[in-house]
């Protein structure tokens, strides 16, 4: 059976275990429990993973506990999740209980067999095709399974909470099992062999979405990290310009305009890690090819342009996901050098986008949002010159970005890094200086991505997140390099 | 599908009052707002018709910039130096780009400016100030 | 049976109608039960067509509309007799022809609507103009310890289970589950 897992921002998640907390002090009759609301991420129209897109907090008297009898949420605290539902078009409700006594292992108990079925047949009666996933909460462990009807229930495997920090927490009923020592994350056998935090990173499916200087390097530092597949994104074909930094790139492919996905999948499955590289030849603002997203479990972004960068970060909110963004840029005017950056940025629920860090321009943002001719009269008119500046780019800048990033994301899978992490790990080799960028230059309470955003935690049911297809390629009429 | 905010704001102003269309140029969305005033003279008449680009990005969060003005038009019986800008074709009509941009510090603001204030920041050219700026 | 035999038997059997006019059906007319004010309706219906057709074409006619749906109403047809006395509800699945073959035949008929009301999926015919909560839950099968009835649909303020509602014909409710849980201490505790 294909594993379901259910993805949480961690705020609600850590929120969710203090409100429940009161339940494991040892007192009788103290079983709590709140209601989420549900989004879901699906595959070629199979589910894949369940997203608590927020917890609907229950009003005094919605959830009351009988003593030695059960644990109710009342018909107003269902409706009033429900009816959030039904109008925002979500896939269903999650209902969270505890077990006091569960110390250790949890189940769900008969009654709890009983009852959900009951639960699920009015949910569906009320608003065919409602989900109902309910977890039990021990004091250490949780057990999830999602009714999709009255007699069919799947088995939830892992919870996986995101924010400043990923934590995947088993949903079988057991307590989650000891950290791996914190060394072994760079342990050089347990790369391949899978162990700990890098057996996860096996399980994952990692989207890698730009193929030229720092995706290449990406997907070969995934590859020998024992990560098992890679979804490869770009739409461009490799060219001459490109050869000084496509890690595998030949003349030859820039001869026959090979495309880099397919140029970087040769290379690195050459290297028999057993690392699988899907390739996907399109442009990440084509919604068709950005759905195919939902198959990662965490996404790279080495993408130099911002409209693609935004859109990520629509997605890692919409899904919770993570978004790891890499880049490099060399600075100078006509006096010289004065900044060879390389960068890393870490996206996720709860902490800030790559607009409100201050990394995407707002007016970069508009320009790359237009369509050619139109981009054209306003380069005529004058304003929009520091915009079509050729970036310089070159491998062994793409290698340091490309590097922070990979440590980034082990640092995810096991904690190492001073915490919290910074908005953005920035190193200038001119300067010698490797700087944490702690605060959100731009940051802006009403940005629609990162803080008040209606489809956060939605995943397929909000709205599509790219573009239709015929407008993406009007974007890349004129624009058709992905990375320098 | 994209442009979803841009979508529901022009219904909403529809709906109020203002004459504004939306109109596809290929893939490029534009706002066509009709009846914008002018003081005449200097212009050659009291309304003009303008278009607004809209960025297909704006449901991020995308700052509109500049408009056109629908071609013909007279500015003291001439033209202004601020209409200097490629001609466009849309709606079957011509329209000549503006250089009217939001001055530094008081740029377009997420959260809080939308087509409707761009429309506001668009008929300040017709007014006393794009007309001054003419002048100087 | 071909319908020129059943026209024939018609014909020969119960010498009510000639060939031709039993070629065209038998004329019938429609009342609406309990309302004065409507206007009595005539119209041919088929012998071959069942009386479903005749309650769904009668209340087409009379310009009402059947519930939940003219496929499986809960509305009724009557058949109308000496001193406008109204049957028993007739028997939606029998034809015309064989309705005619009984003993109180009659050729007019009355269209029953019913004060149906729709709780979630379920409809039923309320027995009474005003029902409190509980017993509309009941009604529906469904215990007003774990539902509430909200009203209207999109309201999230369950109804008080004990103050009668008036109730109108097409009326829908929404009833809504609480959801339950219990460790196996209240599992054990139930099983005693």
């Amino acid at each position: 059976m294909p594993e379901l897992s259910l993805r949480i921002p961690a705020v609600e998640w850590e929120r969710l275990r203090k409100h429940c907390a009161r339940s494991f002090r040892g007192q009788r009759d103290t079983e709590n429990g709140a209601i989420g609301l549900l989004g879901k991420r699906a595959v070629e129209g199979r589910l894949r993973e369940l997203v608590v897109a927020r917890i609907i907090w229950p009003e005094p008297g919605e959830v009351q506990v009988k003593p030695h009898r059960a644990l109710t949420f009342s018909s107003r605290y269902i409706r009033r999740a429900h009816m959030t539902v039904r109008k925002a078009g979500l896939a269903g409700l999650v209902t969270f209980h505890t077990h006091p006594l569960a110390k250790s292992e949890v189940d769900f108990s008969v009654y709890d067999d009983e009852q959900d079925p009951f639960l699920v047949e009015n949910l569906q009666e009320l608003w065919p095709g409602t989900l109902l996933s309910s977890v039990v909460l021990g004091e250490t462990s949780q057990k999830g399974r999602l009714w999709t009807s009255p007699t069919e229930q799947m088995a939830l495997t892992t919870l996986v909470s995101l924010g400043d920090g990923l934590q995947y927490l088993p949903l079988d009923g057991r307590p989650p099992k000891s950290a791996p020592d914190p060394s072994e994350i760079f342990d050089r056998a347990k790369a391949l062999t899978g162990s700990g935090a890098l057996a996860q990173l096996a399980k994952n499916t990692v989207a890698v979405v730009g193929a030229s200087g720092t995706g290449s390097l990406v997907c070969e530092l995934l590859a020998r990290a024992g990560c098992k597949r890679i979804l490869l994104i770009d739409h461009d074909v490799v060219k001459c310009g490109n050869l000084n930094r496509i890690l595998y790139a030949t003349s030859d492919d820039a001869k026959h305009r090979r495309p880099k996905t397919e140029v970087v999948k040769r290379g690195i499955e050459s290297l028999s890690l057993g690392c699988e590289v899907v390739s996907i030849v399109g442009s990440i603002l084509d919604d068709t090819v950005l759905q195919r997203l939902n198959q990662a479990n965490l996404v790279f972004g080495c993408v130099d342009r911002d409209y693609p960068r935004m859109l990520l970060c629509k997605y890692a909110y919409q899904h919770v996901v993570p978004y790891i963004d890499v880049g490099a840029e060399i600075g100078g005017d006509k006096e010289g050098i004065v900044s060879t950056d390389a960068r890393t940025n870490y996206v996720a629920t709860s902490r800030w986008c790559l607009r409100c860090t201050g990394l995407v321009n707002a007016r970069r943002l508009a320009f790359e949002s237009l369509t050619g001719s139109e981009r054209k009269r306003k380069i005529a008119l004058g304003y929009s010159d520091d915009l079509l500046i050729k970036q310089p780019a070159v491998m062994d800048l793409n290698m340091r970005a490309a590097s922070a990033g990979m440590m980034l994301l082990r640092h995810l899978l096991q904690p190492f890094l001073l915490e919290p992490l910074p908005v953005t790990l920035a190193e200038n080799l001119v300067t010698y200086n490797m700087k944490a960028v702690t605060s959100a230059r731009a940051r802006n309470k009403a940005c629609n991505i990162c803080r008040v955003n209606p489809h956060a935690g939605f995943g397929d049911c909000g709205e599509p997140i790219g573009l239709a297809s015929e407008v993406a390629r009007a974007l890349l009429e004129e624009d058709t390099d992905e990375l320098g | 599908m994209h442009i979803g905010t841009a979508k529901a704001e022009i219904e909403r102003l529809a709906a109020s009052g203002i004459a504004i269309t939306l109109v596809n140029e290929g893939a490029q969305p534009y706002a066509i707002v009709r009846g914008v005033e002018a003081p005449s003279p200097p212009w050659d008449r009291t309304t003009y018709d303008i278009l607004i680009a809209i960025p297909i990005a704006y449901d991020l969060g995308t700052p509109l910039d500049g408009f056109y003005i629908a071609l013909p038009y007279t500015f003291h019986k001439g033209e202004h130096n601020r209409v200097n800008g490629q001609v466009a074709v849309v709606g079957n009509f011509q329209w000549k780009a503006v250089s009217w941009h939001y001055p530094d510090g008081k740029q377009f603001r997420l959260g809080v400016d939308n087509i409707e204030s761009h429309i506001v920041h668009c008929r300040g050219f017709f007014l006393e100030r794009g007309a001054v700026n003419a002048r100087t | 049976m071909s319908s020129d035999r059943m026209v024939e038997n018609i014909a020969n059997e119960k010498s009510v109608v000639k060939v031709d006019d039993a070629r065209r059906g038998a004329e019938i007319s429609v009342d609406l039960l309990h309302d004065p004010e409507h206007e009595r309706k005539h119209f041919r219906v088929p012998y071959d067509a069942g009386l479903l057709a005749v309650l769904d074409e009668g209340a087409e006619k009379l310009g009402v509309k059947l519930l939940p749906n003219p496929e499986t109403p809960l509305d009724r047809l009557r058949g109308v007799y000496e001193k406008h006395h109204a049957g028993e509800p007739l028997n939606l699945e029998l034809t015309l022809e064989d309705f005619l073959k009984q003993e109180h035949r009659t050729h007019h008929f009355a269209v029953e609507l019913v004060l149906a009301i729709q709780i979630n999926t379920r409809w039923r015919i309320a027995p009474e103009n005003e029902m409190t909560p509980k017993a509309i839950l009941a009604l529906a099968e469904l215990s007003w310890e774990e539902y509430s009835l909200y009203y209207p649909p999109d309201s999230g303020k369950p109804l008080p289970p004990d103050t009668p509602v008036r109730l109108q014909r097409g009326q829908r409710f929404e009833a809504q589950r609480d959801g339950k849980y219990g460790d196996e201490v209240c599992s054990a505790y139930r099983n005693r």
